[in-house]
């Protein structure tokens, strides 16, 4: 039986994330640090926010060693959204530089762009392009457009990591991937029809 | 490149959907369920829930009505969050940062701002700090006068010292993460965007801008993005008329070739897949 844990930790997105998961038919459960991780097959660290405050969370909140002690492994699946997916990275630079769960290698920038005029936060339904052949992805048609909302994104240091890309003034990471452990920059649960697909993906892992 | 936004409006009036025109007259549509059911398909891009509810008004409970009264906003919103896997705003009566945090936990994305921002516009900076500027809309309302245009509160009735592009500059540097800027003369009227007011401040400001009021014709979107080129063009009467109004703007638009999501026909994913 399957069951999806998902990271209760204040993030502001745990409740559409769950609504999300539940309205797929699956068992979702929220959980924080008193649960034992090693009870659920698979594992949600959604999120809203900056960076270095929600690692201070998961820090203070106890979080970060059994998120560690369920990825270290890399064969259950795990799904980082927004901030979930940036604090997957070694360093983020938002609000001074902080240390992440550098579960996937790599460091957590602001957009990049030769314009001077680029309107952040980039906000809004942009086409996704696939890199790979990820699970996640299967059966959503490439370049299909996902809600985003956020100024940072994620540089893995490993650049095979990149799951798909989007184009905001330049390239935009939007998945990043090792293994069974999944980064998206953008919010499955916002995407209607082809978010729900992403999590449902996700959830028969 | 980022999509062109096709956001329905709906508002709430004592637990009720309503239709507006000129901010005065509001005539009842029905139950608040119903209609988030028919608007949370997959052709929205987002939703906006105004609570046009006046203060001082009680809910009358009507033991004719056939289905459960819901006089409650939060629940409106809370019941909507389960429905549509989209963003979602909420505005109307919020004035303190528990009341923007109330509608952030019952499934609100962002909280739109009218009046509290207009009385202490302090309370932008605030928000945005708290929550991040991403949530925070503030809605203008705006009117012609004999010499320009006046900024409004308080569900239109109170002028303000502003113009609307003056307000939209002052709410931007305060924090606002967004401008919904609504034409109080051409609402429920559907004689079109004000498109020079929605240029104007389009220019004016780095953050998105949503064009509301006045839609009449699919062929006023075409109008406003090709003229204001806002971030994303907003309508409530109009999508209450007919049956899945809001594909048949998106295709209108997408046939066009306008940027916007493809108007999708169905979901992904299939009955009986999990």
């Amino acid at each position: 039986m399957k069951r999806i844990g998902i990271i209760d930790y204040g993030a502001g997105n745990f409740q559409s994330v769950f609504n999300a998961v539940e309205h797929l038919g699956f068992k979702a459960c929220k959980i924080d640090a008193n649960c034992d991780f090693d009870s659920y097959s698979h594992i949600i660290l959604p999120g809203v926010g900056s960076y270095g405050d929600a690692m201070k969370r998961i820090r203070e909140l106890g979080l970060q060693q059994p998120i560690l002690d369920f990825t270290l492994p890399g064969d259950r699946p795990f799904l980082g959204i927004c901030v979930g997916a940036q604090i997957l990275s070694s360093h983020g630079f938002e609000f001074g530089e902080h240390a992440g769960l550098n579960v996937i290698p790599g460091e957590t920038v602001l957009l990049q762009s030769e314009r001077s005029d680029l309107l952040l936060p980039h906000m809004g339904w942009n086409p996704v392009h696939f890199e790979g052949n990820s699970p996640l992805f299967v059966g959503i048609p490439n370049a299909s457009p996902f809600y985003f909302v956020h100024s940072y994104h994620v540089l893995p240091h490993e650049s095979t990591q990149v799951a798909a890309f989007s184009e905001y003034f330049g390239r935009v990471t939007a998945c990043i991937q090792s293994g069974r452990i999944f980064g998206v920059q953008f919010h499955p649960e916002k995407s209607q029809s082809v978010g729900l697909k992403l999590l449902s993906n996700f959830c028969k892992l | 490149m980022l999509k062109m936004r096709l956001i329905p409006v709906v508002l709430v009036k004592d637990g009720q959907v309503v239709q507006s025109k000129g901010f005065k007259r509001h005539q009842i549509l029905g139950n608040p369920s119903a209609i988030v059911g028919r608007l949370s398909n997959w052709f929205s891009d987002e939703l906006i829930y105004l609570d046009i509810s006046r203060l001082t008004h009680k809910s009358p409970k009507r033991a004719d009505l056939n289905y459960a009264f819901k006089s409650d906003f939060l629940e409106i919103i809370q019941e909507a969050s389960r429905k549509c896997f989209m963003p979602m705003t909420v505005g109307g009566g919020v004035r303190t940062l528990e009341d923007i945090r109330q509608r952030l936990a019952h499934g609100a994305d962002k909280v739109s701002l009218n009046t509290q921002a207009i009385e202490s516009p302090q309370i932008l900076t605030e928000a945005a700090r708290t929550f991040g500027s991403q949530c925070v809309v503030v809605s203008i309302d705006y009117k012609a006068e004999a010499q320009g245009y006046s900024v409004y509160s308080n569900f239109g009735k109170n002028i303000t010292k502003w113009c609307p592009i003056d307000w939209a500059k002052r709410v931007e540097d305060l924090g606002a993460g967004e401008i919904l800027l609504n034409s109080i003369d051409n609402d429920g009227r559907g004689v079109g965007y004000n498109l020079e007011v929605t240029r104007q401040v389009v220019e004016a400001v780095q953050i998105p801008v949503i064009a509301m009021g006045g839609v009449g014709r699919w062929e006023h979107f075409e109008q406003c993005i090709e003229v204001a080129k806002p971030s994303g063009v907003a309508a409530a009467n109009i999508f209450q008329y007919t049956e899945n109004s809001v594909h048949h703007a998106k295709t209108f638009l997408y046939d066009r070739r306008f940027n916007v999501r493809e108007p999708q026909l169905e979901s992904l994913i299939t009955e009986g897949e999990i």
